[in-house]
């Protein structure tokens, strides 16, 4: 059985503290090249310029009008299309290494799983739980909806994401504070609670699971049912359970995959093929 | 095929730092709007060409911008290139003392951040429309300070209505 981290594990690691350090270096420069103190290197942007959720909630606007709702540009626009072709590829792989917001909330939910071990990410009852989890597409439509008729990004008020990387500043409404303040409590208790029951932008990649390129798959013919790979998903998804991940809450974040976690070579993996046909000997890593 | 799960992700960052890359040669890759407001709509500059009193020929080349579209970061300089509007006119309505070039439309809270009734972008945006003539919204609650409304009565082009909504939404300043 692993023990010490797989190089998989720390390439991702590695890649979600760049990407944190990076939004937070981008918000301290904009920040300070309004008080006239230009930082090398970093370009003064503001959060919204490089955030590919404004593409999405300025569509409608787009189509409407030909131009962008308020605070949004062109940056935004095109990332919101990159991040559409990846997830036709790999998925939600955005939100398992890249969204400094999950990154947070993961980094909490550490400390979460220190204090409250096994019962960590399992205390909500599984019905209400599996309902809950299409929360976000309500909040997706209610955001779409409301800035398509007023043209502006009132879910700003609203943001944990925002209100976490511009807390320095004074344009944070007191809403995204009171947000961002309960979304970090319960990330003691539950794994991803914002990417799990109210991330609009993790909704509208999640539903690209359905019919990724790249999926997660189990080979059933090698699998020793041990249940690893369920328990270490962040999102509860039970992988042992199934052949493809098809759920629309995966977040790629590969932590269920044979190269960090299945004590089995080759049993899950990200595959275009299906796997139940092939057979392979069963290894145990080391 | 099957791929590591590293190699996923450095595809997905490649295609993300190609995109950018290739968007940024071909001029797309804006991170600041261009300041350039939405359009109206034939129907809008039809009642605001009536409203001037102006035939088809006379203004007919000047593309007609919407007031209801300028942001708060819009400097007063790009509102008066926009929308032919002296600076000195909006620094006087505004009560903007210094640097009026550059003032940005969000940096009005700032000054008013005391006023009773919310002096900011809304009212940045009344004062253009009702300056240049475009059909306003008079159901909406916006503010005017009392130098903002004194400009636009001496023009004299304001209907009935809207003389009576801007006398009734007067901030009186200290
Ligand atoms: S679900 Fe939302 S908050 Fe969570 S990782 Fe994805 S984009 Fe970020
Ligand atoms: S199924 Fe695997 S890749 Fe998807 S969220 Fe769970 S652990 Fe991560």
């Amino acid at each position: 059985m692993k023990t010490k981290k797989s190089k998989s594990a720390i390439i991702r690691i590695v890649i979600q503290i760049f990407f944190f350090l990076l939004v937070f270096m981008v918000s301290i420069s904009k920040w300070l090249a309004e008080k006239g103190i230009k930082l090398p290197f970093l370009p003064e942007v503001s959060l919204h310029a490089i955030c590919p959720f404004g593409g999405i909630e300025t569509l409608y606007g787009f189509a409407a009008t030909g131009s962008f709702i308020q605070k949004i540009h062109n940056s935004s626009f095109i990332l919101m299309i990159i991040g559409i072709l990846v997830a036709l590829l790999f998925g939600a792989i955005f939100c398992g290494y890249i969204c400094p917001f999950g990154t947070f909330q993961e980094w909490i939910g550490k400390l979460g799983k220190k204090l409250l071990g096994k019962r960590y990410n399992s205390l909500i009852p599984k019905k209400l739980d599996s309902i809950l989890r299409y929360l976000r597409y309500v909040v997706l439509a209610l955001v779409v909806y409301q800035t398509a008729i007023t043209s502006k990004l009132l879910f700003q008020n609203m943001d944990p994401y925002y209100a976490l990387f511009n807390f320095f500043t004074n344009e944070v409404a007191l809403s995204a504070y009171i947000v961002l303040g309960v979304i970090a409590v319960l990330s003691l208790f539950i794994e991803r609670p914002w990417c799990k029951y109210f991330c609009p932008y993790g909704a509208f990649l999640g539903l690209f699971n359905l019919f990724r390129v790249f999926k997660i798959r189990r080979n059933k013919n090698t699998c020793i049912s041990c249940g690893k790979c369920d328990r270490v998903c962040p999102m509860n998804i039970e992988v042992s359970k199934k052949e493809a991940v098809r759920s629309h809450q995966c977040i790629s974040c590969h932590k269920c995959t044979s190269e960090v976690s299945c004590p089995i070579k080759d049993t899950v993996v990200i595959s275009t093929n299906k796997l139940s046909e092939e057979k392979e000997g069963v290894k145990v890593e080391a | 095929m099957k791929l590591k799960p590293q190699i996923a992700v450095f595809i997905s960052i490649g295609i993300a730092v190609i995109g950018i890359a290739l968007s940024m040669v071909l001029g797309l890759w804006t991170t600041e709007s261009a300041k350039v407001p939405r359009r109206l709509s034939q129907s809008q500059t039809t009642v605001q060409s009536a409203a001037q009193g102006q035939g088809s020929g006379e203004n007919q080349n000047q593309v007609q911008y919407d007031p209801m579209d300028i942001r708060g970061s819009y400097k007063f300089s790009e509102i008066g290139g926009l929308f032919k509007i002296p600076v000195s006119d909006l620094a006087s309505a505004f009560n903007v003392k210094e640097n009026a070039e550059n003032f940005a439309v969000k940096d009005l809270e700032k000054i008013y951040a005391g006023a009773s009734n919310e002096i900011g972008t809304g009212s940045v945006r009344l004062f253009v429309a009702l300056y240049v003539k475009v059909p306003v919204d008079l159901t909406a609650d916006t503010y005017l300070p009392e130098t903002a409304v004194q400009i636009l009565k001496a023009k004299g082009t304001l209907s009935s209505e809207e003389a009576a909504y801007v006398e009734k939404h007067t901030v009186k300043l200290p």
